[in-house]
């Protein structure tokens, strides 16, 4: 049996569209921290059942082996929602790094 | 000469070599994953897929939307492509066209659509004459197979979400089961079986208007009544069915539809029941009390109003926030006296409508960095 490629070659490129589109160009991640140690850091609950403790469990072991300045929990309105555009700015203001998780 | 043709001639000068080329080509179209669902596909050649524009006025680079969560941009174009490998026709494309631009609307919350671990799926709901013009089904066997238009407009949805959206199972879709409507999932509503106006009138569109809806909700689940001779002995069977922890809207809300058989839908028109009085009355009685709600489920994130008292273990919670939160609407068979539940995600979807047609305002050009 004669592979696909081998039949059709190259020349299938020309003859078909290609379904999937162009993708749009990737999101550019804001700069990371140098450092933990010292840094203010943000929790963003998602609002399921075990995010929350989940965050606080990664920030308590953060601070016990890096030392952090603070830590401050902020909460989506669900889980099906996107942070709004203002808690986003709050949490920019006020802290330097932001963790976000889900647990069910 | 048609490309397969060409093809085949091209690699073998024989009839036999034709065929091979064909059953070379779907294994062609499966190695490159365009035929995302599993199935296989009309290979989208530059002849098809611009025949289906041009036959719909569509600009090949004007873009529908963003499809996520891979951020692939949905053009006339690749549209058309998915529509062609599903097996529409070029009349399909407009009610695709309007489906996407309706999930592409926030409220509908696509991205979570796509990605959740929840079972749901968007199903796709057409009011109008375009009905009969695409010769769509809205009766007997309505969510199975044996229509071209209902089947192939539900797999080009599909195909966009997969293969432009990237909602592949695992990778994009994090959904537990997935869900059989994943494959395809459009309907027609049976208007003229219906004893009230279609469901895109009760949505502020005008009666005759070529309307499409898509509302995120789990399979179609039947409930049986045949004994009822009244109308609110039905609906308080449809009532109790409905009254169920095992689903979303009992904690988040949101909608959920009721598709009403044609003979449970004359027994209600019979004795004078408008859309309305339905919907209130299944939203009094299809309730659960909290010391039910408290063991299981959803219990720990409530999207209840205000005025449950969710510390009362007595109080009734109704399945929906709001009488109008219930989807009513009317198709199926003829015979059967069955209607059907799609429970709905909760309140992180919300139905949209859509009037049909290829260009409308949600639409946008690819220009500003191909955002909406």
């Amino acid at each position: 049996m004669t592979t696909p490629t081998t039949v059709l070659g190259d020349s299938i490129e020309a003859l078909l569209v290609d379904p999937r589109g162009e993708e749009l160009a990737p999101t550019v991640q804001p700069p990371r921290l140098e450092r933990v140690g010292g840094a203010s850091l943000g929790l963003l609950d998602n609002t399921k059942w075990n995010a929350a403790a989940l965050l606080q469990r990664i920030a308590g072991h953060l601070d016990r082996d890096r030392g952090l300045a603070g830590t401050e929990l902020y909460r989506k309105p669900s889980w099906g929602q996107p942070a709004s555009d203002a808690l986003c700015q709050k949490i920019a203001d006020e802290c330097q790094a932001v963790i976000t998780a889900s647990a069910d | 000469m048609s490309v397969m043709h060409t093809l085949a001639t091209a690699a073998t000068g024989d009839d036999q070599g034709l065929l091979r080329a064909a059953t070379d080509l779907h294994e062609a179209l499966y190695e490159r994953g365009w035929a995302a669902d599993g199935l296989p596909v009309v290979p989208p050649t530059r002849e098809l897929v611009d025949r289906m524009l041009a036959a719909n006025d569509a600009v090949a680079q004007q873009l529908l939307l963003v499809v996520p969560p891979r951020g692939g941009l949905a053009t006339m174009e690749a549209v058309a492509a998915n529509c062609v490998m599903a097996g529409c026709r070029d009349e399909y494309f407009p009610v695709v066209v309007s489906a996407l631009r309706a999930m592409s609307s926030p409220p509908f919350g696509l991205a979570q659509v796509q990605a959740t671990t929840h079972i749901c799926a968007p199903l796709t709901i057409v009011n109008g004459p375009i009905r009969g013009r695409l010769q769509m089904n809205a009766g007997a066997g309505l969510f199975g197979p044996g229509n071209r238009a209902n089947a192939a407009i539900g797999r080009a949805i599909r195909l966009v979400l997969l293969n432009i959206g990237g909602g592949l199972p695992v990778t994009g879709d994090r959904s537990t089961f997935g869900h059989p409507g994943k494959y395809t999932y459009c309907i027609a509503e049976a208007e003229e079986s219906s004893p009230w106006e279609p469901l895109a009138a009760s949505r502020g569109f005008k009666a005759g208007e070529d309307v499409v809806t898509v509302f995120a909700c789990e399979a179609p689940r039947s409930i049986s009544d045949h004994p009822s001779e009244t109308g609110a002995g039905i609906l308080r069977t449809l009532a109790e069915s409905m009254a169920d922890k095992g689903h979303n809207n009992a904690y988040l809300m949101g909608q959920l539809a009721i598709v009403v058989g044609v003979e449970h839908a004359r027994t209600l028109g019979q004795e004078g029941w408008s859309r309305r009085d339905v919907q209130e009355f299944l939203w009094e009685k299809a309730r659960l009390p909290i010391s039910t709600l408290r063991e299981g489920g959803l219990w720990g994130i409530q999207v209840w109003p205000e005025w449950v008292d969710r510390h009362d273990p007595d109080a009734l919670v109704p399945m929906v926030a709001e009488p109008e939160d219930l989807i009513v609407l009317v198709g199926g068979g003829e015979a059967g006296r069955f209607s059907a539940l799609l429970p709905g995600w909760g309140s992180n979807s919300v139905s949209v409508s859509t009037p049909m047609g290829v260009s409308g305002e949600l639409a946008c050009r690819l220009e500003g960095g191909g955002r909406c």
